[in-house]
C-alpha cells in the first residue's frame, strides 16, 4: 500500500546505478568493496541480473573475472557478488527518467517497479543501461515487414531464455563479433545457416575464425554482398542480394534473418537533460574519468558507444566506482587541463572524448583514468592513425589490420604535447 | 445461417466508422475483415493525418467530406478515449515560382470557408519551424488539425460497436456474396455463411473484387505506393508543423509530428506496386523520402529513422479526378459501394455519414437505441498517464509497475488488457499498446509479448506476427526441449 505523500519523498543514496550488466554489475561490486558506509542502489529493469551475457554462449570473464565462464555462469557470477553486498539490488525495475541537479548535488531518478513508483535522491548516478542492435528500419533494408526477422538479441533470448526454435534455416546479416555468436547459436538450435552477408570487402571480425566457422558448419560467407530486399509478406521467404557492387543479384532463400551488430547505446534517460550526448557514439560524453558533462554523473560500459566486449565494459564499471570513491575522499576535485577529441569516418568514434594531458604515474588523487580508445566503422588493412591539432601532427601509429568495432587504444602519452592546441582540440583520422 | 441487417465488408477506419455509427440504432451488424485486427491495413499504412481539405479540389466529394473533420474526431475522441495531437500545418515554398501555388490553396482555402488560414512571410515561418530550410519564401498556414493513430481508432470504433451489438469477424475473408432470393444477399467467408439484408462495400484496396461479386465488374482501381519512415522521439522536437512541400496526385513531400511524438517522413513519387500486396520499401525510394525532407528540414538525418513501411494508394475509375465513389449498386439492390482513397482518414466520420444516408435511400429503416453507449473506455497507458494516476494504478496492480517495452514505457498490465480485449497477434499488440514501436523496435520485448500471447493463445508456436501465415517461432529448440 503506498500512502500518499509519503510515496513522493525520494529515498536518499549516495550511488545511484542504471542497468544491472557487466559494467553496472561491477560498479556495484567495486564500490561495495571500496566502502562499506556507502548507500547504494542498483536498478535492473529486466527480471534477472547479469544482462546481454545472460543468453550468451561464448567466453567470458577473461579480463576481468580472470577465468573462463559461459555467459549465463558470468552473469550469475556477477549477480551473486552483487547481491552478496549491502547494496540494494532492484529488479524489474525501470528508471522513468533522471533529473540531474548539479547545484544541490543530488540527482533524482524515478523508477517504476511492480512495488510501486519510487524516486530515488543519490550524490552520485552510474549510466549503465548498455546498448542494442540496430532494428531493421534503421537499417534501411527493403522488406515488406514480414515475421522471421530477429537481431541477435531475440535469437539468443528465443533459444538460451525460452527454449524456442526461431526457424528452419536462416540467414544472418553482418559479419561484427556478435555475427560469430548468432552462428553458434543458430547451430545450437539446430537451425541451418544459409549463409553470412557482408556489404563491405573485409570481414568485421576475425577473418580466421569465421571461415573456419564457415567451414565446420558448412555456409557460405559472401562478402562484398548488398542486400537489395527481403522477401515475404507474411514471413520471410528469401533474401535478394547483389553480389559484387555490381548489379548481378542472385538469392538466397530462407525463412529467417538475422539482424547482427551496429549497435547502438540506450540511451535515451540523457535525452533532454543537461548530460550532453555524443552525436557520433550516441552516448554521453565523458572525460577520462568516465564523468558525463554532469558533475556526479558517471557512464560504463556499452551505453558510451555500442558494442564492445563485456569485460571491458565491467573493468570500466570498476573504474567508475573507484573515481566515485576517490571524488568522496578529495578534499577538493583537482581539475587538469583538458582538451576534446574529434574523429572522422571511418572512425565511429572516440571514448572518452574529454581527455586531460597525462601527468607521470597515470593516476591523480586515487583517480583512474580511460585511456581514450576509437572503433571503426569497417575492416581497415595498412593503415595509419594519427593525431593532428592545430594543423600540426602530434601522434602517428601504423596498423596492419584494424578490425571494424575493436577497441583500438589511443596512447596519449605519447602525444607531443608541446604541439596541442588547448582551444582547437585534437583530431583524429585515418590515412590510407 | 445467422441473419444480419447490414453486413460490412472491410473493419478499416471507413467500416469500422459505419459499424459504430449503425450500432445506435437497431440493427444487427456484421462486420468482416480478413486481417486480425481492425484498421491494420490500408488504413494503418498513410500519414495518420485529420487534414484540411486543401489538397482536394473545390466541388469534388472528398473535399467536402473533409470539411469540418478535427471537429469530429475530436468530439469523438472524448467519447471514444483515444488519443489524438493537435497540429497546425504550414504549406510551405522553397521557391519564388512556389508562391503562386501557395496564393492559389489560399484561394481554395476560402471556397472551403477555412478561417484559422493565412499566407505568411519566411520570417514568420521560421519563427513557427526553426528547424525548416532557410530557402523557405513563404508559407500557408493553416490550425486545428490532428495527428492520430489509425488503428487506435479503428479498435476503439470496432469495440464500441460490439458493446452496441454489433458483430465483429476478423480473420474473415469474404469468398462469394450471391443475390437471395427476394432481398438480400448470402455472405460466405471463409469459415461461415451468413445472410444479409443490406450490404456494405468498404474494403479498401479490395473493394472492385467485393463489387465485382455483385455484378458492379466495371469499378476499377488504379493503386499507387508512398513510403513513409517513422523516426526516433529525440528528433520529435525538431518539427512542430505538418509541413508540406510540393503534391500532386503523384508525388508528396512531407514531414510531420505523429499522434504518439515521433516524425514520419513521406512520401515520395508514387510508384505502381505489383499488386495490392506489395508494401515493400525500396531502397531508392527511401533515399528520395529522406533527400525530400532533408529539402524542407536539413537537420533530419537518415540516421534518426527507426522503422520503414510503405501503403497502397487508391483511386477509382469512376470518379474523376481521384474522386471517392460512394454510391448505391446500379445491378445489386440494397449494397452501397463507398470506394474510397486519400484522404480516407480524414473522410471517414462523414463517410459513414453519407453511407447511412445511402442505405436509407435504399430502404433501411433507422429506430434508435434507447440503450445506446456513446462511451468507450480506453485503458491506463503509463506512458500518458500523470504520476499521481501512476501511483495509484501500480498500487492496485503491481503488473502496471512492469515496464515490459522501456523505449515507449508500456506496462505488463496494458499488454495484458489489450490481449483480453482481442489483440491477438504481435503487431495487435504493438498497433494498440505501442509495445515494440520505440527505437529497439521490439528488440527487448518482443520475446516477453509473445509469452504473453503464447499464454493466450496456447503455447509459443501459435504465435503469429500479423496473421495466420506469420508465426514468430518454428517450434521448440530440440536440445532444451529435451533437457526440460
Amino acid at each position: 500500500m503506498v500512502i500518499e505523500g509519503v510515496a513522493n519523498e525520494a529515498i536518499g543514496v549516495d550511488v545511484a546505478i542504471v542497468g544491472g550488466g557487466p559494467a553496472g554489475l561491477s560498479t556495484c561490486i567495486e564500490l561495495a568493496r571500496s566502502s562499506r558506509d556507502l548507500k547504494i542502489v542498483l536498478l535492473e529493469s529486466e527480471e534477472e541480473l547479469g544482462g546481454l551475457p545472460r543468453s550468451c554462449r561464448l567466453f567470458f570473464g577473461m579480463r576481468d573475472l580472470k577465468r573462463i565462464y559461459t555467459g549465463p555462469a558470468y552473469a550469475k557470477r556477477l549477480g551473486d557478488l552483487a547481491r552478496s553486498t549491502r547494496a540494494e539490488i532492484q529488479t524489474e525495475a525501470t528508471v522513468l527518467n533522471i533529473k540531474p541537479d548539479e547545484e544541490r548535488g543530488r540527482h533524482r531518478l524515478s523508477v517504476a517497479s511492480p512495488s510501486g513508483l519510487k524516486a530515488y535522491e543519490s550524490r552520485f548516478v552510474v549510466l549503465a543501461t548498455g546498448c542494442c542492435e540496430a532494428p531493421l528500419g534503421t537499417r534501411l533494408i527493403p522488406s515488406a515487414r514480414p515475421a522471421g526477422i530477429f537481431t541477435t538479441w531475440q535469437l539468443q533470448q528465443m533459444v538460451h531464455l525460452h527454449h524456442l526454435k526461431p526457424g528452419k534455416r536462416a540467414l544472418v546479416i553482418g559479419s561484427e563479433d556478435a555475427a560469430l555468436s548468432t552462428v553458434m547459436t543458430l547451430q545450437k538450435a539446430k537451425v541451418e545457416i544459409a549463409g553470412m552477408v557482408e556489404e563491405d570487402d573485409e570481414l568485421q571480425t576475425y577473418p580466421l575464425v569465421a571461415k573456419a566457422l564457415s567451414r565446420f558448419y558448412h555456409f557460405p560467407i559472401f562478402a562484398k554482398t548488398g542486400i537489395k530486399c527481403i522477401r515475404g509478406t507474411d514471413r520471410v521467404e528469401g533474401v535478394e542480394l547483389s553480389a559484387g557492387g555490381n548489379d548481378t543479384g542472385f538469392e538466397i532463400e530462407c525463412d529467417t534473418v538475422i539482424l547482427t551488430g551496429k549497435f547502438r547505446p540506450i540511451s535515451q534517460l540523457i535525452d533532454g537533460t543537461e548530460v550532453i550526448k555524443d552525436p557520433r557514439s550516441g552516448g554521453p560524453l565523458v572525460n577520462m574519468k568516465l564523468e558525463t558533462s554532469v558533475s556526479g554523473i558517471f557512464a560504463a560500459g556499452n551505453v558510451l558507444r555500442g558494442g564492445d566486449m563485456h569485460d571491458l565494459c565491467a573493468l570500466e564499471g570498476r573504474m567508475v566506482a573507484r573515481n566515485i570513491v576517490a571524488r568522496l575522499l578529495a578534499s577538493k576535485e583537482e581539475v587538469g587541463n583538458s582538451v576534446f577529441l574529434r574523429v572522422e569516418e571511418p572512425i565511429r568514434y572516440v571514448v572518452p572524448q574529454r581527455i586531460e594531458r597525462p601527468a607521470s604515474g597515470g593516476r591523480r588523487g586515487g583517480a583512474v583514468f580511460a585511456q581514450p580508445s576509437v572503433q571503426l566503422s569497417h575492416t581497415l588493412r595498412d593503415c595509419t592513425i594519427e593525431a593532428r591539432s592545430g594543423g600540426e601532427k602530434v601522434w602517428e601509429k601504423g596498423f596492419g589490420r584494424l578490425i571494424a568495432n575493436h577497441r583500438v587504444v589511443i596512447p596519449i602519452d605519447r602525444f607531443d604535447w608541446r604541439r596541442v592546441d588547448f582551444e582547437r582540440g585534437v583530431e583524429l583520422r585515418v590515412r590510407g | 445461417m445467422k441473419e444480419f441487417d447490414v453486413a460490412i465488408i472491410g473493419a478499416g477506419i471507413i467500416g469500422s466508422f459505419i459499424a459504430r455509427e449503425l450500432s445506435r440504432y437497431e440493427l444487427r451488424i456484421g462486420l468482416f475483415d480478413k486481417e486480425p485486427f481492425p484498421g491494420v491495413a490500408v488504413t494503418k499504412a498513410g500519414v495518420s493525418l485529420i487534414h484540411s481539405p486543401l489538397m482536394c479540389p473545390p466541388g469534388t466529394l472528398k473535399g467536402k467530406l473533409s470539411m469540418g473533420a478535427p471537429e469530429r474526431y475530436k468530439k469523438l475522441a472524448g467519447e471514444l478515449d483515444v488519443p489524438f495531437r493537435e497540429v497546425d500545418e504550414l504549406f510551405v515554398a522553397l521557391h519564388e515560382s512556389q508562391m503562386a501555388n501557395l496564393e492559389a490553396l489560399r484561394k481554395r482555402a476560402k471556397e472551403y470557408g477555412l478561417k484559422d488560414c493565412e499566407l505568411i512571410g519566411p520570417e514568420r515561418v521560421r519563427t513557427l519551424e526553426p528547424h525548416v530550410s532557410e530557402k523557405v519564401k513563404g508559407a500557408l498556414y493553416v490550425r486545428g488539425l490532428l495527428a492520430v493513430y489509425p488503428p487506435e481508432w479503428a479498435f476503439a470504433l470496432c469495440e464500441n460497436a460490439q458493446t452496441n451489438g454489433a458483430e465483429l469477424h476478423l480473420r474473415e475473408k469474404v469468398t462469394g456474396l450471391s443475390k437471395k432470393e427476394g432481398f438480400g444477399y448470402e455472405v460466405r467467408t471463409e469459415r461461415d455463411l451468413f445472410s444479409a439484408r443490406f450490404l456494405v462495400n468498404a474494403a479498401g484496396l479490395y473493394a472492385d473484387e467485393i463489387a465485382a461479386m455483385l455484378g458492379d465488374g466495371d469499378i476499377e482501381l488504379k493503386l499507387t505506393k508512398g513510403t513513409m519512415a517513422i523516426l526516433d522521439k529525440s528528433l520529435g522536437h525538431l518539427v512542430r508543423h505538418t509541413i508540406y512541400g510540393t503534391f500532386s496526385g503523384e508525388h508528396s513531400q512531407l514531414v510531420t509530428p505523429t499522434a504518439h511524438g515521433n516524425l514520419m517522413i513521406g512520401l515520395g513519387r508514387f510508384p505502381t506496386p505489383r499488386d495490392k500486396q506489395d508494401t515493400y520499401v525500396t531502397r531508392d525510394k527511401l533515399e528520395e523520402v529522406i533527400r525530400m525532407s532533408q529539402e524542407l528540414v536539413p537537420a533530419l538525418s537518415e540516421k534518426g529513422i527507426i522503422a520503414t513501411f510503405a501503403g497502397i494508394r487508391s483511386e477509382n475509375n469512376k470518379a474523376p479526378n481521384g474522386d471517392f465513389y460512394i454510391e448505391l449498386s446500379e445491378k445489386a439492390k440494397g449494397v452501397v459501394h463507398a470506394v474510397i482513397g486519400s484522404p480516407g482518414l480524414t473522410a471517414a466520420p462523414a463517410v459513414a455519414e453519407l453511407v447511412i444516408k445511402k442505405l436509407q435511400e435504399a430502404g433501411l429503416r433507422l429506430r434508435e437505441k434507447k440503450a445506446f453507449q456513446k462511451e468507450r473506455k480506453g485503458w491506463f497507458r503509463f506512458a500518458e498517464a500523470p504520476e499521481e494516476a501512476r501511483r495509484k494504478v501500480v498500487a492496485n496492480d503491481l503488473r502496471y509497475g512492469r515496464l515490459v517495452c522501456r523505449c515507449e514505457a508500456v506496462s505488463e498490465g496494458e499488454i495484458i488488457e489489450a490481449i483480453a480485449r482481442g489483440a491477438d497477434t504481435l503487431d495487435s499488440v504493438k498497433h494498440v499498446t505501442r509495445a515494440g514501436m520505440g527505437r529497439c523496435q521490439g528488440g527487448y520485448c518482443a520475446m516477453a509479448v509473445l509469452d504473453l500471447l503464447a499464454k493466450e493463445r496456447g503455447g509459443q508456436t501459435q504465435v503469429t506476427k500479423k496473421g495466420d501465415r506469420s508465426s514468430m517461432v518454428f517450434g521448440l529448440d530440440p536440445c532444451s526441449a529435451r533437457r526440460r
